[in-house]
């Protein structure tokens, strides 16, 4: 079997000084980047890409990718601690795991998904080892209609989040994809909703309307009843995962890896649909789904594995085709190209060193992050320990410099102001906003491959119930609609037949 | 007893309504196209509708359907919290980022209840901003002037 | 060793050559904003980032790339147009600086591109090729338009978006053959290159860099050079010219700023970025992309642009191309 021969010649990379060194400098800064608000992968992986002319292409690409999955790591600590998603992949992260954090298990919110992240990853390293070319063929069996027909599938499957009625749900996606749709239309290049201001052209930051939505909104709604509030034990519970947390969590992330590892690796929003379809899983088939969106530790194993694994075989595409899946991939072809490789299938039989040592070096990166990320757990819970009356101006001042690094803009700081109040007004009247930021990331995307699909087909929109994959998913998204439906459909006659009755 | 049942719904309904309408009147100086070509109006329309339609639906319901009120909206923090947003970007750049975060963490902390001062509080503060300005506007490289324009007239 | 002490006698050559112009050399004061109006680790971006390596070591001060995508790159074009002429501002633009204003005269000419703008120097040329899925079963540039012109309107050809030089290459393409194809815009330049691998779309003129390794395991079939001249890693295709007289869409980069950018910082700029597209170490690394050093004066690179003027506008003349807004 030549796997091993190939495992070898990648340990052999992965494992030298320097390229262990760029892999740490990696994961480092991209754990970096994750935990603060506004840095983002791609702005820090552009910035790097000069940096990496000098140095051999298997020590710039491992560091690049450290990077990428560092700040998959990072991201989710905010998201937990302080309900900040600060990567759009990490927003369910913060559904249950900042209940946990108000219920003192910061703690072990984290270290689920650290833990969860670094056996999604090993799951990962292995099935790009074993299964990258296949999966990469089908890939690109996905043309525009199935692309259209996974995003209908996707926010579908986000109303199982919701928790107040379907037509709620059913609203909140519409409003998203409409805020998404302000900006420059990149079908056309014509510019729609943006006044004609030209901070708008480039449409806003998801950055922008998560810190406002989540971020802001939390901690209003948090003031108007303080006095309830601080009568919540904060007794911070424990550091690690319990035997029972154990039991509990070993299911949801083998799901949520399995997922993860699929939808990573088609382009768009894979590993953001990854984590809210992973949630979205666990609390359909859970015992516990009672306590979803009340600190189910469930909720923080299955989406934390979910996005990572999927940003781990984001790579396939890139690996075997030359096809990014995403910007950060984009990126990655580009550090190669200026390395004078050819991105495409030849890579792996032409460039193994480059190939195999990556792969390996992305197992190593994820023990790096668990041994870096573990010991800061402790410095991260007495953190939030500080008194909430003196924790969250800090908070505020947070989400206000990092929305204003985005691009160095303080319109996006006034704009982030406006995402606030809606998000507390969302709180008002129990409108669930994570289906809303899902929507407002797929929006665009969705309109693009509605769009190609019918100018392929030439106006026939049948293509997308003839090709058997589109279909297929129409399908699940017609039956995940009515298991939703069915049940509120009976509770509402059983209340109209009790109001009949009283 | 009020004719609207349901003010949650009653409300939702309304930001529906609001934003579907808005949806339409912009968007219909957009071109439409047809299926086969589509213009950069038809998503917008088709989503307008669609909003137009569930809002329609949540304002029947809530005249019909018995459900929660309203929880009392908290004016004062909602207007301290976001106003100390819009105050950091007002002073950020004219003031310059120390003013601007000692002015805007005071007014969104002046949001607690528990708000007064202590000398422990104070120090944070300093210690915070201290910190603020060394990570991002020093080791990051963010362009906000620790000392704004206002005082560079001169 | 040997070519360290080459790119020293070059340099200082250089310095010689230059040197009369140094009265009037323009010192930045601060770091260079590089705008690319495009998504990083496209060809722009990634040959734009090599020059901008260079030229910062040349010039005292960093030259910082970023990355303004979107609308065809009217974004980052705008964001240039209305930055003060101080020098710190500067674009890479393309194909599309040219053509923009015809693909929107139907509408609202989004900017003049000699009078809104100071052009400095042209950098560098990527050639193009056509290239087909072999699903298509087409082997020839002549069976590619025979087909085309049996089945009216059901072959198509990917872009990376209106203004790109896939979308102006086709649009060329079908005004000289007299073709119909369908226009199918991306958004990128990797995506619709995946497109044609993948068999959705049935052609696409792509930048060489970004097929060749493609071509090279079978995934697409080269049928014809988008550009005029044949290239040493694709000995075998020739250019479109060939069958279509006169035909030549190489996708040219080149470096302006605001309009009223003062002479000293155009000629300083210039000079540098001439100086860095002779730096054998940049040569490399370009050829290595497939792009060609394409260094021009200020004078030639007007010159240059007016003629793609004209030529864009005379095929909206007759092929009714425009921007689908």
């Amino acid at each position: 079997m030549d796997l091993l021969g190939n495992l070898w010649i990648g340990l052999e990379t992965a494992l030298t000084p320097i390229n262990l060194l760029y892999c740490l400098v990696g994961v480092f800064f991209g754990t970096a980047v994750g935990v603060l608000p506004g840095l983002g992968p791609v702005a820090t992986i552009a910035m790097l890409l000069p940096i990496t002319f000098g140095l051999p292409p298997e020590s710039a690409l491992i560091m690049l990718a450290g990077i990428y999955y560092g700040a998959q790591y990072g991201g989710s600590t905010t998201a937990i601690l302080v309900n900040l998603p600060g990567e759009s992949s990490s927003v369910v992260t913060a559904l249950d795991g900042y209940q946990m954090a108000r219920q003192g298990k910061a703690g072990r919110a984290l270290a689920t998904a650290a833990i969860g992240s670094f056996i999604a990853g090993t799951i990962a390293t292995f099935v790009i080892i074993f299964f990258a070319p296949p999966l990469a063929s089908i890939a690109l069996k996905f043309g525009p209609a199935e692309y259209f027909s996974l995003m209908v599938l996707g926010l579908i499957a986000s109303i199982v989040l919701a928790r107040g009625s379907l037509l709620h749900a059913l609203a909140m996606i519409v409003l998203g994809l409409f805020l998404g749709l302000v900006g420059t239309d990149i079908t056309s290049g014509s510019e729609r909703y943006t006044f004609d201001l030209p901070k708008l052209a480039d449409g806003i930051d998801f950055v922008i309307v998560a810190m406002g939505i989540f971020g802001i909104g939390e901690i209003v709604a948090n003031l108007e009843n303080e006095s309830k509030r601080e009568l919540l034990a904060k007794r911070v519970t424990g550091l690690m995962p319990t035997r029972e947390d154990w039991r509990r969590i070993i299911g949801p992330i083998f799901r949520g890896t399995v997922l993860g590892s699929i939808l990573g690796i088609l382009p768009g929003g894979g590993a953001m649909l990854a984590s809210f379809g992973a949630y979205s899983l666990e609390k359909k088939v859970s015992p516990n789904s009672a306590e979803f969106g009340k600190g189910a530790i469930e909720g923080v194993a299955a989406p934390e594995s979910a996005n990572n694994a999927g940003a781990q075989t984001s790579f396939i595409p890139m690996l075997t085709l030359g096809v990014p899946s995403n910007p950060v991939m984009a990126l990655m072809i580009g550090a190669m190209i200026i390395q004078g490789i050819q991105p495409g299938p030849s890579v792996m039989t032409e460039q193994p060193k480059l190939f195999w040592g990556l792969i390996v070096s992305m197992w190593v990166g994820n023990l790096m992050l668990l041994a870096l990320n573990l010991p800061l757990i402790g410095l991260w819970v007495r953190m939030i320990s500080i008194p909430y009356h003196l924790l969250y101006p800090m908070i505020v001042a947070f989400c206000s410099i990092g929305v204003f690094s985005l691009s160095n803009s303080t319109f996006d700081v006034y704009l982030m102001a406006i995402f606030g109040l809606l998000g507390y007004v969302f709180r008002k009247i129990d409108a669930e906003p994570a289906p809303l930021l899902l929507a407002f990331v797929l929006g665009p995307m969705m309109e693009e491959f509605l769009r190609r699909t019918l100018l392929l087909s030439r106006g026939d929109a049948t293509v997308f119930f003839t090709r058997p994959i589109s279909a297929t998913m129409l399908a699940v998204a017609v039956v995940l609609l009515l298991i939703v439906l069915l049940p509120s459909i009976r509770q509402k006659r059983e209340e109209a037949f009790e109001e009949e009755a009283g | 007893m009020s004719l609207i049942r349901s003010p949650k719904d009653f409300w939702s309904g309304v930001i529906y309504l609001a934003a579907a309408l808005f949806g339409l009147i912009v968007g219909s100086d957009y071109p439409m196209g047809r299926a086969g070509q589509m213009g950069p109006g038809y998503f917008p329309i088709i989503l307008s509708s669609l909003l137009l339609v569930f809002g329609i639906a949540t304002l029947a319901r809530a005249f019909i359907v018995p459900g929660e009120q309203v929880t009392k909206f908290a004016l004062k923090p909602a207007l301290l919290i976001v106003g100390s947003v819009v105050l950091f970007g007002l002073l950020v750049e004219r003031a310059g980022f120390i003013i601007a975060m000692f002015a805007s963490i005071l007014m969104s902390a002046s949001a607690s209840r528990e708000f007064r001062f202590e000398w422990s509080a104070a120090l944070g503060l300093i210690a915070f901003i201290a910190a603020g300005a060394l990570l991002f506007v020093k080791a990051l490289g963010v362009p906000m002037p620790l000392v704004g324009s206002w005082f560079n007239a001169g | 060793m040997f070519r360290k002490i080459h790119s020293a006698l070059a340099a200082a050559a250089l310095l010689a050559f230059t040197g009369g112009a140094q009265a009037a050399d323009w010192k930045p004061e601060k770091p260079i904003k590089l705008i690319i109006p495009f998504a990083p680790g496209g060809a722009t971006d990634v040959v734009s980032r090599i020059l901008a390596a260079k030229v910062t070591e040349t010039i005292g001060q960093p030259v910082v790339v970023e990355n303004r995508a979107g609308g065809g790159g009217l974004i980052g074009l705008s964001a240039v147009r209305e930055a003060r002429p101080d020098g710190y501002t500067v674009l890479v633009t393309t194909i599309g600086f040219g053509a923009n204003p015809a693909l929107y005269r139907h509408k609202k000419i989004p900017y003049d591109p000699l009078k809104d703008f100071t052009l400095i120097t042209r950098t560098a040329d990527i050639p193009t090729v056509l290239v087909v899925p072999p699903s298509l079963g087409i082997n020839t540039l002549q069976e590619f338009i025979d087909r085309a012109k049996a089945n009216p309107g059901t072959l198509s050809l990917g872009s990376a978006g209106y203004g790109t030089v896939n979308h102006l290459a086709g649009e060329l393409f079908k005004a000289e053959t007299g073709i119909q194809t369908i226009h199918v815009p991306y958004r990128s330049g990797g995506l619709s290159t995946a497109a044609v691998v993948s068999g959705e779309i049935s052609g696409l003129f792509a930048t060489t860099p970004s097929a060749l390794g493609h071509i090279k395991n079978k995934a697409m079939v080269p049928l014809a050079m988008g550009s005029s001249k044949k290239i040493d890693a694709l000995p075998d295709v020739e250019p479109t010219a060939k069958l279509v007289p006169g035909f030549d869409v190489p996708d040219w980069q080149g470096l302006i700023g605001p309009a009223g950018l003062p002479k000293n910082i155009v000629d300083t700029l210039n000079a540098q970025f001439a100086a860095a597209l002779k730096d054998p170490d940049v040569v490399k690394r370009l050829s290595d992309l497939g792009a060609v050093p394409a260094a021009s004066t200020p004078e030639e690179f007007v010159a240059f642009v007016t003629s793609e003027v004209k030529k864009w506008n005379g095929v909206a003349d007759r092929t009714g191309m425009k921007a689908e807004n």
